[in-house]
């Protein structure tokens, strides 16, 4: 049995000939060339957006093939103009949101982790089954609730609910993270006289900036791209946030002045560009964890 | 044992909720009359029905208490065209043909008047008396404070208002309502909100004071139900004996009035008639026919009193005690609802008695249950620490997440219209549901965009594959990194970019065509009824979403090597290695993106409403849209949440059925 099992394995080796390693070269090849191809078609909408944004109505209807020329600057003038007031809200409520959620999930996640209480697991799967509830269910109360507390219509509509929600997936990773970390960190820093917050504040915290980072860019991206709750309790221009400003500007240049809408566009996307251009690899990490844990 | 206790439980259950919705309420009458002097013009009424004013042809403005007694009276030089007092009844505002308005305060005296070079023909005051809106015969629409006097700002517009309404109380709306057939809202600034076109002259308005509800009166004798968020049309009909309106009796032809809950309208008609109607539906609660033509008409907030004054000077009031019945009914339902809360309790307390008493497990549990409470409290006290930390997110889930899902299934059960009532209903919503054309037709929609959402899957899962067998780390590398790229587009920059792209003028997809010469299939992809919905499943082409990429890759690579060289050694082709080791050992990774997938498409909004708004027609519609319309635009907020929770239910549904379909064998947890 063995003898065979090397046979093949020898066999398996050998293959390294000339020919099979041709044709090794070739699927490779293959295979980059249909990615290559599979990501231009993706980033067609994309390009055609960018070189949208610098052409006027009339190259748009007359030359739409060509390339801009010459190039207007100006539509990205009136679409920084139009978008900064809404980029600025959304960043500013995503930015509470997110210090909110992260202090918060950390805060409750230690806490399941390392500590022992009574409840705590019932507790614990009650903040679980929040994930069961879709959006649907609680759109319309929510709004209704929004407006009994007098908040509708300003930021708190919008801060509140999204820390609430991003509480529920912070809690379940803050927690899965501090349970890995392990005992005797904890032990030697109460030999050493750390207060109970010492411990939270100097040895769980700086352990889990990753998944800090990770948490809080995921939340930034949720709350940024977040549509219909914004629509429903935000009524004022001055207030609203980018996904509902993007729909909401067009009044402003009439509906077929497509180059500064291009422009707004683009200008939308350029907060998220420089987050990812920095955060990438926490997100990537973030979503791959889970893939595992799936 | 366990099936009579079952049996009782619904029983219990399915009679109160027969019970609670056929709680009616009764009305009990008592009218008076008064007789001011002189035709009646105007009337108004506070807020509560308590103080009732009059102005008559004669210029006389008397007010009157609930029981008819003259509070006091003021005469203007000339005949009074209108009144109006604020919600309290402390300011009234009169428009009158000496060519002044005036504001009197609660004792009748005069605290400002206004002095215009015509005729004032109409006048509206907010509720909190700050504002005074006033129409001339000279096409003049001027917006006064209400303490002052001071004109804030004054228009021409292009034809004389006949008829002017205030309403809102954040957001103060100024209804004007004139000759050449329009009804026009302005902003507290003068600016225009929304405008609508009627057939013919619009002679009177009434709205409610959160501005919700309005009622339209055009010179060709049609009522109108408005919404007042955008002067939509809820429903429009003629009173069955239909007055011939013609120009010189435009202000008495049809008078109309609503009453501040948007419940009940009160018509008055130039051929003597009465009605009372049902708002919602516009059905006759009432009628009846006078002696004399109606000249005008008004009914106070809660309905409670309806006041109309005719050609003859005299003034009906009818004391509906409609409130106090209101009351009373929803006393009723109150107590049958906590009667009802309190027999579950009984009924479920009684079961687990049983439970812990008859059955084993039920004994155990109670033993551990009750297990010395003091040291379960002073445990509970030595963890303090750890109940604060939790107390902030445990506070915010509670309120932001656990209360709007409790509220949502319980309002399914109403009539909901938020602040002003909840009234139980049974399942009066979801019968409503079952009939409606446009819920099937979205549950058509949301299968497909389920199913699709499902197929598209399958790139990703391609992509993944073709990375995961690119041998040169680098290049692998990149090309994740490559592919993650549409991540940075905001959802709704793509969902725009997207209808760019369908665009039958400057679209992508047009141009293309018309570039290869084949212009034959160039269309409105997104007007056309039969291109709508797969043009939206069409968005994100080629779909190799990030998410699912980064998802599928992660289980792909967490399979162990020897699996993998095992495969080799046994001679398996990439495709057999494909379905006989890859997909069974990322089941996992397939059942949660599944999963996603289906609960992501049936909530299905964003792309729906950026695109097509859920036509041409309803050929797009979802039930997560409808949901949306139907708080939003016609303000059935129980109806909404009798949609969302059989959303939510089909949601769980199709998820365990996922989850039970899905389930591999071979499935690799690893740890």
């Amino acid at each position: 049995m063995a003898t065979r099992l090397y046979e093949n394995l020898d066999a398996a080796a050998s293959s390294s000939s000339t020919r099979a390693k041709a044709r090794r070269q070739f699927d490779q090849t293959l295979i980059i060339g249909v990615l290559i191809g599979l990501l231009l078609v993706t980033l067609v909408p994309i390009v055609l957006m960018l070189v949208m944004s610098f052409k006027d109505n009339g190259q748009i209807y007359g030359r739409f093939w060509s390339l801009p020329n010459p190039v207007r600057w100006l539509n990205y003038e009136s679409g920084i103009s139009v978008m900064s007031g809404y980029i600025r809200n959304t960043l500013a409520y995503s930015a509470i949101s997110v210090v909110a959620v992260v202090i918060l999930s950390s805060l409750t996640g230690y806490a399941f982790a390392r500590h022992q209480f009574p409840f705590k697991e019932p507790l614990y799967l009650g903040v679980l089954a929040l994930l069961m509830i879709p959006g649907v269910l609680t759109l319309i109360p929510s709004f209704v609730l929004v407006k009994e507390l007098g908040i509708l219509n300003t930021p708190w509509a919008l801060i509140l609910p999204w820390t609430s929600g991003g509480q529920v997936i912070g809690t379940l990773l803050c927690r899965t993270f501090f349970a890995t970390l392990p005992q005797e960190i904890f032990d030697s820093g109460k030999i050493d006289g750390a207060s109970e917050f010492q411990l939270y504040s100097r040895i769980a915290v700086p352990l889990s900036f990753p998944i800090l980072t990770t948490l809080a860019i995921m939340h930034l991206v949720a709350t940024y791209n977040d549509f219909i709750w914004p629509l429903l309790t935000i009524s004022s221009p001055n207030l609203q946030v980018v996904s509902v400003g993007l729909t909401q500007f067009t009044s402003q240049f009439g509906i077929t002045d497509w180059g500064p809408r291009m422009a707004a566009y683009v200008v939308a996307t350029i907060p998220l560009l420089i987050l990812f251009m920095f955060g990438m690899r926490y997100y990537v990490r973030g979503i791959t964890a889970g893939a595992v844990k799936a | 044992m366990r099936y009579p206790l079952r049996i009782i439980l619904v029983v219990l259950v399915i009679s109160s909720i027969f019970a609670m919705s056929s709680a009616s309420l009764f009305a009990q009458e008592g009218s008076l009359e008064v007789v001011p002097g002189g035709a009646v013009y105007g009337t108004a009424l506070s807020a509560d029905g308590a103080l009732w004013v009059v102005g008559t042809r004669d210029a006389i403005v008397n007010a009157y208490d609930d029981a008819g007694n003259v509070l006091w009276t003021f005469e203007p030089d000339s005949t009074v065209w209108s009144v109006a007092t604020s919600a309290d009844g402390s300011r009234t505002a009169v428009a009158s043909e000496d060519r002044h308005v005036y504001l009197l305060d609660a004792q009748g005296l005069p605290l400002w008047s206004y002095r215009s070079s015509r005729i004032f023909v109409d006048v509206a005051m907010s509720a909190d008396g700050s504002r005074v809106i006033a129409s001339d015969e000279n096409r003049d629409l001027i917006l006064l404070d209400g303490v002052t006097g001071t004109v804030l700002w004054q228009k021409r517009l292009l034809d004389t208002a006949d008829t002017v309404d205030i309403y809102g109380d954040e957001s103060m709306r100024i209804l004007v309502g004139s000759r050449d057939a329009y009804l026009t809202a302005y902003t507290e600034s003068g600016d225009i909100d929304w405008q609508v076109r009627y057939a013919a002259d619009v002679i009177d308005v009434a709205m409610t004071p959160d501005g919700t509800r309005g009622i339209i009166a055009t010179l060709d004798g049609l009522i109108t139900l408005i919404n007042g968020a955008d002067g939509a049309t809820i429903w429009q009909d003629t009173p069955p004996q239909a007055p011939n309106c013609t120009a010189r009796d435009r202000n008495f032809c049809l008078r109309v009035d609503i009453s501040g809950d948007g419940q009940q309208l009160l018509i008055g008609t130039l051929d003597s008639n009465i009605y009372i109607l049902d708002a919602l539906n516009g059905d006759i609660v009432q009628q009846q026919v006078l002696e004399r033509s109606v000249t005008s008409v008004s009914i106070a907030v809660d309905g409670s009193v309806l006041l109309y004054g005719d050609r003859n000077g005299n003034v009906r009031i009818l004391q509906m005690e409609a409130s106090a019945a209101n009351f009373a009914a929803q006393q009723d339902s109150q107590r049958l609802e906590l009667m009802t809360i309190m027999g579950t309790v009984v009924v479920a307390l009684g079961v687990f008695t049983l439970w812990t008493r008859r059955t084993t497990r039920g004994r155990q549990f109670w033993q551990v249950l009750s297990r010395p409470s003091k040291q379960r409290l002073q445990v509970m006290w030595r963890s303090r620490v750890a109940y604060f930390l939790i107390l902030p997110t445990l506070i915010l889930l509670l309120v932001f997440n656990y209360y709007p899902a409790a509220s949502g299934i319980y309002h399914a059960f109403t009539k909901w219209i938020p602040g002003i009532e909840t009234e139980w209903v049974g399942l009066d919503n979801f019968r409503d549901i079952a009939n409606s054309p446009y819920f099937f037709v979205g549950i058509r929609n949301a299968v497909i965009l389920a199913f699709a959402a499902f197929i598209k899957l399958a790139v990703p899962l391609l992509v993944a594959e073709l990375i995961f067998h690119i041998r040169n780390g680098i290049v692998s590398y990149t090309m994740r990194t490559l592919f993650i790229i549409p991540l940075v587009l905001p959802s709704v920059v793509t969902i725009l970019l997207w209808v760019n792209i369908y665009d039958p003028n400057i679209g992508l997809l047009n141009q293309t065509l018309n570039a290869l010469g084949l212009t034959d299939l160039a269309r409105s992809w997104l007007g056309d009824r039969n291109t709508a919905l797969p043009a939206i499943i069409t968005i994100g082409f080629p779909w190799v979403s990030p998410f699912a990429l980064l998802i599928f890759y992660g289980g792909l690579v967490a399979i162990p090597d020897e699996l993998l060289d095992a495969a080799k050694v046994d001679g398996a082709t990439p495709w057999m290695r494909f379905w006989r080791i890859d997909i069974p050992l990322i089941m996992g990774q397939i059942r949660l993106l599944t999963i996603l997938a289906f609960i992501g498409s049936l909530q299905e909004f964003q792309s729906i409403f950026l695109t097509t708004g859920g036509g041409p027609g309803n050929a797009t519609y979802t039930p997560a849209l409808e949901l949306y319309y139907q708080a939003t635009r016609f303000n059935n907020f129980g109806l909404s949440s009798a949609m969302g929770a059989v959303l939510f239910f089909a949601i769980l549904g199709g998820t365990l059925l996922n989850l039970r379909a899905l389930r591999s064998r071979a499935e690799y947890i690893p740890g």
